[in-house]
């Protein structure tokens, strides 16, 4: 065998899209070690580029509506799930469409309507993959535990946003101080805390943008950005939008996906996604998808990953 | 003591490479000699590299030495035409740029490795690192079985 460090293996291998490197486990019994040891998993998760379309394969009668996704991982649930959610769904699944994996979990009661709150993501402290909403979902245990709800603002928003090892979700306090507010939950701690937004207007669309919380003013153009975590002074107005829009669909409100490199915003509008550079005031649109929904789809970012939806690395050949 | 300008590189057959200290500077492992001992005239040693190919990756740390006239599109174009070769070479590159360490050099070989790797068979990748299969046949059925779809 031609003697090749594996260090540099590793450096060729983590290039490969995940259907090449499915096939090539069977060259031999060390590519095949190699290829599913959980370094190389985590390896190849952060090498791939990101790819922006995301086509749902799942061959079911029933409307499949993504939750959250996470390094690659989507968790599905077999309705459609929203605010007009009728009926609870009977399957939550946690899917990697590149291995074609599923985890078929089971579903908790706050699932299916429409004042519950969810989030998928990745927990660092634990390096385990975690399901929020009322109740926790740990993939390490396979199990659902309940937590306690400990805040006086009212949750609006369904999805949840993981940042700095908490959740939060867009919320609104009733009472003499009327105003939009922000809920935190400590995944360590396992506890609520509130937090103040940049402004008593509403606002929308809460996320992670290059490396701080940011949102959206709902009837303005403005983008914030929370410059340090849990500070309100610190709550930024963001460079004036360089989208315009001159087809008269200007209601639709443009949003940013991604910060990418020198200023340039990845944003979606109006079914199109656009790339908007904000140094030169010049945009150009990369694709337009069409959605026969009267409301607008979710787009989200997704990436092909080996991370198994079963809890860990060594189930690659795990259900079809 | 003053840097010299010039430096000499000595391949494993024994060919004399004299080249600016700027281009030989880009090669981490030559830099730490360099920065270790500053021989003054002296052979540096490469045992791990022939001269074939140490001509090859001086080529390359040549056109990569900063040159603001160069735009970035000409160097894409020039590293493609460089990584143009037969897999046998890009061995003895890659090996070389790991042993010399040359970070940007080993990512365009990597990169041009993982290209051609991308829609070959098991067979094809045995048969460029002549690897022998210790599957059994048996063994390699229930891959294609689990994952039929990634060998269509």
């Amino acid at each position: 065998m031609t003697y090749i460090p594996e260090v540099i293996m590793v450096d060729i291998l983590s290039r490969l899209p995940v259907k090449s490197l499915l096939r090539f486990r069977c060259v031999c019994k060390a590519w095949c070690t190699l290829i599913s040891r959980p370094q190389f998993v985590e390896t190849h998760l952060h090498d791939l580029a990101v790819d922006l379309e995301l086509h749902l394969g799942i061959s079911n009668k029933r409307t499949a509506t993504v939750l959250d996704s996470c390094n690659g991982l989507l968790c599905v649930i077999d309705c459609f799930y929203g605010f007009y959610s009728l009926k609870p769904p009977q399957k939550l699944i946690l899917w990697n469409p590149s291995t074609r994996q599923c985890n078929h979990i089971p579903c908790p009661s706050f699932v299916g309507y429409q004042n519950c709150m969810y989030s998928f993501f990745y927990d660092p402290d634990s390096d385990d993959y975690k399901i929020n909403g009322i109740d926790i979902f740990t993939l390490k245990t396979n199990e659902w535990r309940t937590v306690e709800e400990t805040h006086s603002s009212v949750i609006r928003y369904w999805s949840a946003t993981y940042f700095n090892g908490n959740l939060h979700w867009l919320a609104f306090r009733y009472g003499e101080d009327e105003r939009s507010s922000m809920v935190a939950f400590s995944i360590r701690e396992e506890k609520f805390q509130e937090m103040e937004l940049p402004s008593q207007r509403a606002v929308f669309g809460l996320r992670v943008l290059g490396g701080c919380l940011c949102v959206d003013g709902l009837y303005t153009n403005d983008k914030w950005v929370m410059e340090e975590y849990g500070i309100k002074e610190s709550w930024k107005r963001l460079m004036a939008f360089p989208y315009r829009v001159g087809d008269g669909s200007s209601w639709k409100l443009p949003r940013v996906l991604r910060f990418l490199e020198n200023g340039v915003l990845l944003v979606l509008h109006d079914w199109k996604l656009v790339l908007c550079d904000s140094k030169n005031n010049t945009w150009k649109i990369i694709t337009s998808y069409c959605s026969s929904a009267p409301y607008e789809r979710e787009v989200g970012l997704y990436i092909q990953t080996l991370v198994s939806p079963y809890g860990s690395g060594d189930r690659l050949t795990g259900n079809q | 003591m003053a840097f010299t300008k010039k430096v000499t590189l000595k391949s494993s057959d024994g060919e004399l490479f004299i080249i600016d200290r700027a281009v030989a500077l880009q090669s981490r492992t030559i830099q730490y000699v360099l920065e270790d001992t500053n021989p003054v005239d002296a052979i540096i040693p490469v045992p791990a590299v022939d001269a074939r190919t140490l001509s090859k990756v001086l080529e390359y740390c040549k056109k990569h030495l900063i040159d603001l006239n160069t735009d970035f599109e000409d160097y894409s174009k020039w590293d493609k035409d460089f990584v143009d070769a037969e897999v046998w070479m890009l061995y003895d590159l890659i090996m070389a740029a790991d042993y010399l360490h040359i970070p940007p050099l080993i990512d365009l070989i990597c990169d041009k490795i993982a290209s051609m790797f991308k829609g070959q068979t098991p067979d094809k990748i045995r048969e460029i690192f002549n690897i022998d299969n210790d599957f059994s046949k048996e063994e390699e059925e229930d891959f294609k079985k689990k994952s039929g779809w990634a060998f269509k």
